[in-house]
């Protein structure tokens, strides 16, 4: 039986066993995985190796064929392409989208932007036309429009993959700045990009459908060296 | 002027050296050379005084243009449209109007000549060509008074007559102002302003349970869009570009073979996006267009006076036209 459910305790997410196939493909194996509130978790591993999917799966947007998953609430998701993450034309309207379902005064929808935006370091950005911004500057705004939801978990899927060296660390710094502070929020990142490991607070690395190791940033690195990574 | 990328990347097969390039390198080159800005996306600066007009005076102003061109005399048509034209110069830097009139000129060129040659030159294939029972017996032509011409040009195939001229400046005229127009609006209002434009006109048709929030919504995504479109294209055009097709080589009908794949390639990209997108927008806890509320920014400050000169001068069109007949 699976089960997706909210938590409150000591971890922020758990996911216990849980296992997925894509017809005969079995995506994911009686993955297990543990982060705390307020940390900042990497899940590192090869392509097609079904970080993705978890990720997927935690996000609500698919259901684990057997396996517990549990995740503190409300969560935000950041999608690889911010292409396809940022739906409006202005910044602005865009990290207000998430706060539709509220019937809120536009004058607090737009202080409560203008805050998400400063802590993207996008100050001055609100009215600006999204397409007119670069790579990492639009994967900056749907970093705040799934901040503006005011999540305590953060989802996001490999957001640097398209992305040159300085948009890299330009989004990794916004995200480092969001993780932990009194709200506690817990970012979850996926990505296959090894020279990111120094902004984690935790590691855990996937193959084969199954967390194969989890610990501090050092000891993954160790630990991919053992395997052949250069780190 | 063509991309450096695309000259770059053009690799010409040993052995051929003609000048000209095939019409499906021009094509591709064509799509690579698209501006930067997606054509009709919002362009802020340099302001003009077409920005400081409130998004559903500029919506009045379409719907007026387009019902005046539509019963206008030719020379009105013409008049309008080159006064369209001369705004479009006047309100966009040279680098976004000269393209986009060189294009829609072009369109309406081609629309031009081949309404004028077909409208009355081309027979009918279903109709009997022979003179009606009625007719017999009367005289083989009718004279007419002054100089008067039905046919104004005729050689060999073509002939060119007043219903086919008028025809073809009501045709031409009316693609191009209702394009240029509506693109003249989206370049000097944001989308979001289009919106809450359209919203507002629409809202009487709330009695009625017309989903108006559903319909601006639409709107507002369309709009986002179109630069998808633009880009997806742009993107696929590189990649072909980068392989240096040989169109010469390429047997007969091979590179329309080609540049349909493009397009099919095309639409599956824009599908796979538009699925991407919906399930970007499921994450973001979007319900609908009904329980979904979307936060847009009005204009916090209307300018008077372009405004009151914008309702004046549409009042002037049509009182005006009415009274010198411009109008039929």
């Amino acid at each position: 039986m699976a089960t997706v459910s909210c938590t409150s305790g000591e971890v922020a997410i758990e996911v216990t066993d849980v296992s997925k196939s894509f017809g005969s493909k079995q995506v994911l194996s009686n993955a297990s995985l543990a982060v705390p509130p307020g940390s900042f978790h990497m899940l590192l591993g090869p392509n097609g190796c079904g970080k993705s999917t978890l990720l997927r799966i935690l996000g609500g947007l698919m259901q684990p064929d057997t396996g517990n998953c549990s995740l503190q609430q409300p969560i935000g998701f950041v999608f690889q392409n911010p292409d396809h993450q940022v739906v409006m034309p202005t910044v602005g309207a865009d990290v207000a989208f998430g706060l539709g379902r509220f019937s809120l005064p536009e004058r607090m929808v737009r202080e409560h932007v203008q805050r998400m935006l400063q802590a993207v370091n996008l100050e001055g950005f609100i009215d600006r036309q999204t397409h007119t911004l670069s790579g990492g500057q639009k994967q900056r705004v749907a970093i705040a429009g799934a901040l503006a939801q005011c999540p305590k978990v953060l989802l996001l899927d490999e957001l640097t993959t398209f992305l040159d060296g300085e948009d890299q660390r330009g989004v990794l710094e916004a995200v480092r700045r969001c993780v932990g502070g009194p709200d506690q929020v817990t970012a979850l990142w996926v990505t296959h990009r090894l020279e990111e490991l120094d902004w984690a607070d935790s590691v855990s690395y996937m193959d084969r459908g199954r967390i194969q190791f989890s610990g501090s940033p050092r000891e993954a690195a160790t630990y991919l060296k053992r395997l052949g990574a250069h780190v | 002027m063509e991309s450096n990328f695309f000259r770059s990347s053009r690799r010409r097969p040993a052995g051929l050296s003609s000048a000209k390039e095939p019409i499906e390198a021009r094509v591709l080159s064509s799509f690579l050379n698209l501006t930067s800005v997606p054509y009709s996306s919002y362009v802020p600066s340099p302001k003009t005084f077409l920005h400081d007009i409130h998004a559903a005076l500029k919506q009045l102003w379409l719907l007026v243009l387009l019902m005046v061109m539509a019963r206008a005399s030719a020379t009105a048509r013409l008049s309008l449209s080159l006064g369209l034209a001369a705004i479009t110069a006047a309100a966009l830097p040279r680098k976004l109007w000269q393209p986009q009139l060189r294009r829609l000129g072009m369109l309406g060129l081609i629309i031009f000549i081949f309404t004028a040659i077909g409208a009355d030159g081309v027979p009918p294939v279903l109709q009997t060509r022979g003179v009606p029972p009625a007719a017999e017996g009367l005289p083989s032509s009718v004279s007419t008074p002054g100089s008067y011409r039905y046919v104004l040009f005729h050689f060999w195939f073509i002939t060119i007559t007043r219903r086919s001229l008028s025809l073809a400046v009501a045709a031409s005229c009316l693609t191009f102002v209702a394009l240029q127009s509506a693109s003249l609006s989206l370049t000097t209002t944001p989308a979001e302003e289009m919106t809450l434009g359209l919203r507002l006109w629409l809202a009487p048709l709330r009695l009625l349970r017309m989903p108006v929030d559903e319909i601006a919504l639409t709107l507002l995504l369309s709009l986002r869009f179109m630069a998808l479109v633009t880009e997806e294209m742009r993107n696929l055009s590189l990649g072909l570009a980068a392989r240096a097709v040989p169109w010469k080589r390429l047997p007969p009908g091979g590179g329309v073979q080609v540049l349909l794949r493009l397009g099919g390639r095309l639409f599956s990209n824009l599908m796979q996006r538009s699925e991407n997108i919906a399930l970007a927008m499921q994450a973001r806890d979007f319900a609908g267009p009904v329980r979904h509320h979307v936060h847009l920014a009005a204009k916090e400050h209307v300018p008077l006076i372009p405004n009151i000169m914008a309702v004046l001068l549409l009042s002037a069109v049509v009182v005006g036209g009415q009274q010198f007949r411009l109008f039929t």
